[in-house]
């Protein structure tokens, strides 16, 4: 049993390790390669945990063989569009200029139902309010409106607005992110000042501070009353 | 590119060890032979006090480089390999000719199983 336990231990701590050097896409993000090679590692896994006579070393290195392969092709493709078109092909436009592009449909084994349930997916219940309909490299379909039927943007109607402005967090849960404080250029005077303000006198107080760059504006909300006493 | 850099080491942390496990494995193999030759020289002889030393030198050499063993064998095939080894030692104290015979050439095929198993074959491949 303590072998069993042991093994679990090691093995997720692969399994995290290998699957954060992989990347952080999502699941539903994944090519059809990265999801397999995913799968694979979380099979190969699971095989010493449930059975002990499975040599581990041989596992580990399996795994850290399809994380190798896995992280260089990426790279490789990165630089080169040939390589990716090869390995994760390209994306198959179904609608096109008010036409169904059947050949391409039934390339991908994709039938006008599956059409009809994704546009309905995107608000949409006619085609001909629709420009294009791209089954993109990882399986997702793109269903792009005709630019009548888009909404509209303040652009379009020329109205100015204010740049989106980034919140970053400063303390979580009674903890300092000083990359944080560094990367903004904040001191500990500021943000003593800061949290005096709302009559906090302990960072360990603070649940969450946030700060945003361009309007200095902070929020900052006090941990409840039960959780500061056991602070 | 700390990834890449990251992947690069790995792939050269596997590359070495397993060369090295390679070499280990082989190395312990050759050894094993050169004494099974030995052995059966001394079993055409009768030299039974003799052939009890060879095969405590064999289990001696086993025990040291059990370890690179462990690494990539089942336990089931690293169990077989030690009682095969084991009943040769206790046929050889008792003198047991026909069962030692049977059981120690067992064992060499066991042994000689390993680099087939831990270097390059199409056997193995497919």
């Amino acid at each position: 049993m303590i072998i069993t336990i042991i093994r679990t231990i090691i093995m997720y701590i692969f399994v995290v390790v290998t699957l954060r050097m992989m990347g952080k896409r999502q699941i539903g993000e994944l090519e059809a390669s990265e999801l397999v090679v995913t799968i694979i590692i979380s099979e190969i896994a699971a095989m010493p945990i449930t059975n002990i006579e499975v040599p581990l070393a041989t596992n580990i290195t399996a795994m850290l063989v399809l994380m190798s392969l896995e992280v260089l092709i990426s790279f490789f493709a990165f630089k080169s569009p040939r390589l990716r078109s090869f390995l994760y092909g390209k994306p198959s436009v179904f609608y096109e200029n008010g036409k169904l592009n059947q050949d391409e449909m039934l390339k991908q084994r994709f039938n006008i139902a599956d059409i009809m349930e994704e546009i309905r997916g995107n608000g949409v219940c006619t085609l001909s309010d629709v420009e294009f309909i791209v089954m993109e490299t990882n399986g997702k379909v793109s269903v792009i409106l005709k630019s009548e039927k888009s909404p509209i943007t303040p652009e379009q109607l020329n109205i100015n607005t204010d740049p989106l402005k980034m919140s970053y967090i400063i303390i979580e849960n009674g903890v300092l992110i000083k990359s944080c404080m560094k990367r903004l250029g904040l001191n500990e005077a500021w943000l003593k000042k800061q949290i005096e303000k709302q009559n906090i006198k302990n960072i360990n107080n603070v649940f969450y501070m946030s700060y945003e760059y361009e309007t200095g504006k902070t929020v900052v909300i006090p941990k409840c009353d039960n959780r500061r006493k056991k602070s | 590119m700390n990834r890449i850099v990251a992947t690069i080491i790995i792939i050269a942390i596997i590359i070495s060890v397993s060369s090295f496990h390679v070499y280990k494995v082989v190395k312990l193999t050759d050894k094993i032979d050169n004494t099974a030759d030995i052995i059966y020289e001394l079993y055409q002889l009768d030299k039974w006090s003799e052939i009890e030393a060879e095969l405590k030198e064999i289990s001696n050499l086993w025990n040291k480089n059990k370890l690179w063993a462990y690494l990539t064998l089942s336990t089931n095939q690293v169990d077989e390999i030690e009682i095969s080894l084991k009943q040769c030692i206790s046929y050889s104290q008792i003198g047991a000719k026909p069962d030692f015979i049977g059981e120690f050439r067992m064992f060499c095929m066991l042994v000689e199983h390993l680099p087939r198993q831990e270097t390059f074959s199409f056997e193995e491949l497919l």
